[in-house]
């Protein structure tokens, strides 16, 4: 073979030689992600004839978007929070400001809400919020400082009270700061919450992902737990992204690109439905009443900034309970 | 903040009239439990996190928690206590080498090491070097380093079977400042390295360069049995290096070199007055071989360099070679990297370390062309035969007690014909953490 014609065929083989990508997420997407990947690494090679392997990487939301930042070279991350996405613009300049308009949704192709779980048989007679400081009821729920899910649980509590008291805030406060009085643990992530509720038997009601909370009962067992959802929640709307920066460094934006997109598909979507998380198309449940963080908190950048930066809301009422 | 909750859920939970109830006494029980635990979890988390340090046999050393970036601090002492039995020197004892080492790798990518020098009273930087590193078959080192030529002069000053270097070593380059390709391909079994230098005259150790001459430096080795079954041939290598430049010297600076003995004592050197002037090669193939606890190596080098002294120039056309094999006696693998007892020095655990023995022989010559008037047949020899032997002690990794007994047999060198023979018998205790 001639030079020149070697060097072609070396190009064309390395063209459909193996892909890596990696997806940085965080802690309750870990089953999602692993038949996300299976489904997409099957229709990608019946596209393209390449072979691409997703790894994964789970964490708490905020780690997870630190980690990216201090560089961790996702190629696409798919977290918690719009604000910790924000953060991958903002302190790392990794991807551009105008990130959630790329995908349809803002860049959410799945939701979730936040549902209570309880023991088998509802000792304490939980239903809904107000519920949660009945005396003797310790709730179980992460850290909002360190936690996407936390923060999602924070925000649909303090909504909730809001909803209830007709938009007042200080009653709102009232509420959260009773409802952290009764919380004994805050663990860092979502999934050591679910381990300190599920597995260490701590107390009598924990506040999590619609997704979490089904997948706690199928792993620990039905006979075990109820799931109870309340009348009013939040919509939690996990949003997903092509890192820029490193998907153009490893030369994988296309098929990062590709990746997402996948999930709005509709095997896509049934993925996510299959592991009950919300999709996008279909019939949404009735209850319970969801409400946004634009419309009540005016956005995560704002919701972090008064809630959960240093000397917010939630140090204050913590702090103030010790 | 976990810990001041578990306070309030004591306190606000779980308590009736009479008291805790037991599941809130259980409860309580199960939270400080969890509390213990995320606390060891976090721990580990902040220990996984943490710069590593550590100190060993290696010196002390410094890692981030992601390996990216670490530092090692160690070094190399060694003190001699020197007997001449024949010749009308002096015994001494003197620090031989004293070596500060900083090592230091960036990003697992970069390699760096400054070495300074403060034995026999010089303060001299000797290695000040970074090491690019991407793929192990192509790396790029560039800075003040031992050019690549001779496989002794390529070993470690701390790792060698003899004490002194061997007369070829004598033709070849000390330190110089440069900058080279290098790398190993096939898992090993070939070198190669590529360089360009300032250029040094032979067992010259080069800090600046006042010339526009380079030389040009290439070595290759092979293992070229190392993966075939057979024992003996597996420890065979083999390996040429050659360099080509030009060097030129000045009356204050003749760039010319000076040959030692193996008890460090001139035995060859210009005349004063002669300089270099234009063109140095040379070329130095070894054979070596490890086998079990055995070493061998034979290594020859030749160097040429043109040489003028007023109008008239000369080509001194040198030539060495040694022959040296070394014996762990104790029964460990032999190594060119250094002698490694199986168990450190412990008396008392019937443990006493590893013991090598070693022989050598050697010869310079200096072509005759030399002597008609760019060296003094009075003052330096035209060739030296040696023959010597040597005994390591090694306490533990690190240190290492070693005597050596040499006797150097010189053709002229002396008013009256021969200088008389010179015995040497160093001792040498060693520290190379």
């Amino acid at each position: 073979m001639k030079p020149l014609a070697l060097l072609f065929a070396l190009a064309g083989t390395a063209a459909l030689a193996d892909t890596t990508l990696l997806n940085v997420s965080y802690d309750p997407t870990r089953e999602l992600y692993q038949d996300v990947n299976a489904a997409f690494a099957k229709a990608w090679k019946a596209k393209t004839g390449e072979t691409v392997t997703i790894n994964q990487s789970h964490g708490g939301s905020g780690k997870q978007a630190r980690a990216v930042i201090d560089g961790l070279e996702a190629d696409v991350a798919t977290l918690a929070l719009g604000y910790d996405v924000d953060a991958l613009h903002q302190k790392g300049k990794l991807i551009p400001a105008d990130w959630q308009k790329r995908l349809p949704n803002q860049s959410a192709p799945y939701t979730s809400t936040i549902v209570f779980v309880v023991r088998k048989g509802n000792p304490k007679q939980i239903h809904d919020w107000d519920d949660l400081l009945k005396p003797g009821v310790l709730v179980v729920t992460p850290n909002p400082k360190t936690s996407g899910g936390a923060r999602w649980n924070y925000l649909a509590a303090w909504g909730s009270a809001l909803r209830k008291n007709g938009g007042d805030e200080a009653k709102a406060r009232d509420f959260v700061t009773q409802l952290y009085r009764q919380v004994p643990i805050l663990d860092s992530g979502a999934r050591g919450a679910t381990t300190t509720f599920g597995q260490r038997n701590i107390g009598h009601v924990l506040l999590a992902w619609e997704n979490e909370a089904f997948l706690l009962t199928q792993e620990l067992g039905k006979d075990r737990f109820e799931i109870i959802t309340p009348s009013v929640s939040i919509l939690a709307e996990p949003p997903v992204t092509v890192v820029d920066r490193y998907a153009d460094k490893h030369g994988t934006r296309k098929v990062a690109q590709a990746y997402l997109d996948f999930l709005y598909t509709p095997e896509g979507q049934a993925i996510v439905a299959k592991h009950h998380f919300r999709p996008r198309t279909g019939a949404q449940p009735e209850r319970p009443q969801l409400f946004t963080i634009d419309e009540v908190f005016g956005g995560w950048t704002k919701a972090q900034q008064t809630h959960f930066a240093d000397r917010g809301v939630f140090d204050q009422i913590y702090e103030g309970g010790k | 903040m976990a810990s001041s909750s578990v306070t309030w859920a004591q306190e606000d939970v779980g308590v009736v009239e009479d008291g805790p109830t037991l599941e809130a006494l259980d409860q309580r029980e199960r939270i400080l439990e969890r509390k213990l635990e995320l606390q060891s979890e976090a721990a580990a988390e902040r220990a996984k996190a943490a710069p590593a340090f550590g100190i060993g046999p290696n010196g002390l050393t410094a890692r981030t928690a992601d390996g990216s970036f670490s530092v090692r601090v160690h070094g190399l002492l060694q003190l001699d206590g020197r007997t001449f039995f024949s010749a009308a020197l002096p015994s001494n004892l003197e620090v031989r080498r004293a070596r500060p080492i900083l090592d230091a790798t960036f990003l697992q990518l970069v390699d760096v090491r400054v070495m300074p020098e403060f034995g026999e009273g010089r303060a001299q930087l000797f290695d000040a070097y970074a090491d690019l590193h991407p793929v192990t078959w192509l790396r790029l080192r560039a800075g003040k380093f031992k050019p690549p030529l001779g496989f002794e002069r390529q070993q470690t000053d701390a790792n060698r079977l003899f004490l002194e270097f061997s007369a070829p070593s004598n033709l070849l380059a000390t330190r110089d400042v440069g900058v080279q390709l290098w790398g190993e391909l096939g898992d090993g079994l070939f070198t190669y390295a590529l360089g360009v230098f300032d250029g040094v005259p032979d067992s010259g150790n080069g800090d600046v360069d006042l010339t526009d001459g380079k030389d040009v430096a290439v070595q290759l080795t092979a293992q070229p049995f190392k993966r075939t079954g057979v024992p003996v041939l597996q420890g065979v290598g083999l390996g040429i290096g050659a360099s080509y430049g030009s060097q030129k010297g000045t009356a204050a600076a003749p760039n010319l070199a000076v040959y030692r003995s193996p008890g460090t004592q001139a035995e060859f050197s210009f005349v004063a007055d002669a300089v270099a002037a234009g063109d140095h090669s040379r070329v130095v193939p070894h054979l070596r071989l490890l086998a079990g606890p055995l070493e061998v190596l034979a290594e020859y080098a030749y160097s040429q360099q043109l040489v003028a002294r007023g109008s008239d120039t000369v080509v001194s056309a040198n030539h060495a070679f040694v022959i040296q094999a070394g014996w762990v006696v104790t029964g460990e693998a032999a190594t060119f990297d250094g002698l490694v007892p199986a168990h450190d020095l412990a008396p008392g655990d019937g443990r006493f370390g590893a013991v090598e023995l070693g022989l050598r022989y050697e010869e310079l010559h200096i072509n005759g062309a030399t002597f008609a008037g760019f060296a003094d047949p009075t003052k330096s020899a035209s060739a030296t035969r040696s023959a010597g032997a040597v005994v390591h002690w090694a306490l533990t990794q690190s240190v290492r007690s070693s005597v050596s007994f040499e006797r150097t047999w010189f053709e002229g060198g002396a008013p009256g014909g021969n200088r008389a023979p010179e015995s040497a018998l160093f001792a040498r205790l060693q520290a190379n953490f």
